[in-house]
């Protein structure tokens, strides 16, 4: 591929990207709408190793490479995914319809809880929800026999990690950065998270409605671990959080919809996603993603099967096809998040040289000490926290 | 056939069928079951377990969220009298002065709809963004201040229900003034009225019917919006149609948003009750309908 063609992708992502709010609004909707998947694929059960006609995945939005000039992703518009129908004859329906992971969980809760097929395939939510899922039994093992190149190539850091200590159930999607996008042009840059409460920013500040990226963040500023979240910490987090929204510091919480801020110059400063500040930049060069000096949230989405899914051998196949660097490399030109490929680095210098070093995509060592991922607590600790934070965003502290 | 004809009072249930399986499909069931999760408690988790003893869910609620309740019948109020400002003005031009430009005026009032009402909220972020179209210049002219904004406030919210509810103004007026009989104002002007005493005996009486029904079908949806606060307001102008879509969807609170959706829904009905006996009559309803 061209670095024109890829260029080319990449406008149109941010294109599709000025229109957040639309989008998600209108994936609100496709995620209203859809129970499971649309189509109904069988692959042929028992030792039979043929790949199914169809596989049906969900996925977050703006996730997977897509065509210049189109902004959905499906089988016959992203390069991937084409190139999986290509070499195994089976079409991916893929579906943008995870726009938060309580949400979607609640849909496929029922089924399983049933012992029933929730019509997918794959789904790739969050370590902490992939964990409850798998700690429920709702997700099936991986046979590696059938997946050389993940078990070759998945990256040093996911072994092993406690919500899937031997790479069993979860094969790593994406990992995202949460940190701080600050528009140098309009503020003087600065590197400490309390840079956000400075003055001269009133109004100008917008935030996440996801509570561990934002409420993370907070808490580091606080000076607090959110690798080990406490109540104590937590009301002070929150406690900061509702000071800044009443003395109008913050301008609004959003969802995707705080890129259209930052791009309008709404804000001048906001609690941001690597990837998406990537994209931005490439048509607002002021735009700067920087991990805050107290630290930053880091968050893996991971590809799993669901519990009785009808075609496990191909879903197999297809996270083993993305566990080829050359795969997970036209993934990464477009999505700009970390990859979890080994060797995927080589294959994204021959696309473009300039994105292999590109410090979103690979970040280096010191800053990926200053990452935190958000800690477990019981359920009792997270419903309270989940209460708290649903109290800021729907402003019953204002 | 042969059967409506020897049963004629079957014609009216006949008619009424669909109607009423419609209601009793989509209305009273989920009404019944909203009502019945009202009175859940537990989590989707642990899963739900009903007892009337779960009335606390409406104490809770109403204590918890009373500021968004107030908040909602305040816009709502500010966006229906907005709204009546600018429809009643405008469908009395096009029902006596527009003449032939009539249609197309009146195409015109519903042209928005042609578009979806969350691409048109979306719309008013554009124009009235910080240094949009509208607050741009005049910043750079120094007429305003340049922290000034516009989106993101109690205001942004409520004109953007105004905007989109005011097509539900214009028409039910508009029907009413278009229907009254013009011999009735030139009766009035033989027995010496002013135009203003023509309007305010006649004209005015004669247009309630539109006015009430346009009052209703604007204030109701905007007290149960959600979209303007979320899209055009900022934390704090979240109304209480936020918290039940969060509770339902986020939280999934079934209970709680369940009793904040009755008691909303309970709030509507009382308050139309009492509009219409402070407006007159049934018989005003009956026109109107």
């Amino acid at each position: 591929m061209s670095t024109e063609k890829k260029m080319g992708m990449e406008l149109d992502r941010r294109t599709v990207l000025k229109a957040g709010a639309v989008a998600g609004a209108a994936a609100f909707l496709a995620a209203c709408g859809t129970s499971g998947a649309s189509t109904e694929p069988t692959e042929s059960t028992g030792g039979d190793k043929t790949p199914a006609a169809a596989i049906n995945f969900a996925n977050w939005t703006y996730y997977i490479d897509v065509d210049d000039g189109v902004d959905t992703a499906t089988a016959d518009t992203s390069e991937s995914l084409r190139r999986f129908q290509a070499e195994y004859g089976t079409r991916v329906n893929y579906q943008e319809v995870l726009l938060d992971n309580d949400e979607f969980f609640g849909t496929i809760k029922a089924p399983l809880e049933a012992g029933q097929d929730t019509g997918w395939d794959i789904v790739t939510p969050t370590t902490w929800m992939a964990k409850k899922i798998v700690d429920l039994g709702w997700a099936e093992k991986f046979d590696k026999a059938n997946m050389p190149n993940f078990v070759a190539n998945l990256a040093d850091e996911f072994k092993g990690r406690a919500a899937d200590s031997s790479n069993d159930y979860l094969a790593p999607w994406q990992s995202l950065m949460t940190g701080l996008g600050i528009n140098t042009k309009k503020t003087t840059p600065f590197t400490k998270f309390s840079g956000l409460w400075d003055p001269t920013l009133k109004g100008k500040v917008v935030l996440l409605t996801e509570l561990r990226d934002t409420v993370g963040l907070v808490m580091l500023g606080n000076g607090a671990d959110p690798s080990v979240p406490t109540r104590p910490t937590f009301d002070a987090a929150i406690a900061t959080l509702q000071g800044e929204i009443n003395s109008g510091q913050v301008r609004k919480l959003a969802s995707q919809g705080y890129t259209e801020l930052l791009i309008s110059d709404s804000a001048y400063a906001a609690i941001a996603w690597s990837g998406d500040v990537g994209i931005i930049k490439l048509d607002k060069p002021e735009l700067d993603f920087v991990v805050p000096d107290e630290g930053g949230m880091y968050a893996t989405d991971n590809m799993l099967i669901p519990k009785g899914a009808k075609n496990k051998y191909t879903a197999e196949l297809w996270i083993d096809f993305y566990y080829r660097p050359e795969i997970a490399a036209i993934v990464e030109a477009y999505v700009q998040y970390i990859c979890p490929v080994k060797g995927a680095a080589e294959e994204i210098a021959k696309i473009d040289p300039a994105l292999a070093t590109n410090p979103l995509i690979f970040p280096d060592a010191a800053t990926k000490s200053r990452l935190k991922v958000w800690g477990d607590v019981s359920a009792e600790d997270q419903a309270y926290f989940d209460e708290q934070f649903s109290g800021i965003v729907e402003g019953v502290g204002g | 056939m042969g059967m409506i004809r020897r049963h004629p009072a079957l014609v009216p249930l006949l008619l009424l069928l669909p109607g009423l399986v419609w209601l009793v499909s989509f209305y009273l069931a989920p009404n019944i079951q909203m009502f019945a999760s009202s009175f859940w408690s537990g989590t989707l988790e642990s899963g739900f377990s009903f007892s009337f003893s779960n009335w606390t869910n409406y104490t809770d609620a109403l204590g918890k969220y009373q500021q968004q309740y107030a908040r909602s019948i305040q816009y709502g109020f500010a966006a229906t009298l907005i709204c009546f400002a600018i429809a009643f003005p405008l469908a009395y031009f096009i029902a006596f002065k527009a003449g032939r430009a009539r249609s197309a005026l009146l195409f015109l009032v519903v042209a928005p709809f042609f578009t979806s009402y969350l691409l048109r909220t979306i719309g008013w972020r554009t124009i009235l963004g910080d240094d949009s179209i509208i607050l741009g210049p005049l910043k750079a002219a120094g007429l305003v201040d340049p922290a000034a904004r516009f989106l993101d406030t109690p205001f942004a919210v409520i004109a953007g229900i105004a905007y989109n509810f005011v097509p539900f103004m214009i028409l039910p007026i508009y029907v009413s003034l278009e229907k009254i009989d013009r011999r009735l104002l030139e009766a009035a002007q033989d027995l010496y009225a002013t135009s203003w005493g023509a309007f305010r005996r006649v004209t005015l009486p004669l247009a309630m019917p539109g006015i009430f029904a346009g009052s209703l079908l604007t204030f109701i949806p905007a007290i149960g919006d959600f979209i303007n606060a979320e899209l055009l307001g900022n934390p704090n102008t979240t109304m209480v149609g936020n918290v039940i879509q969060r509770q339902f969807l986020v939280d999934r609170d079934y209970p709680t948003a369940a009793a904040l959706s009755f008691m909303l829904m309970v709030l509507i009905l009382a308050g139309v009750a009492l509009y219409g006996r402070l407006l007159g009559t049934d018989e005003l309803t009956s026109k109107a309908i």
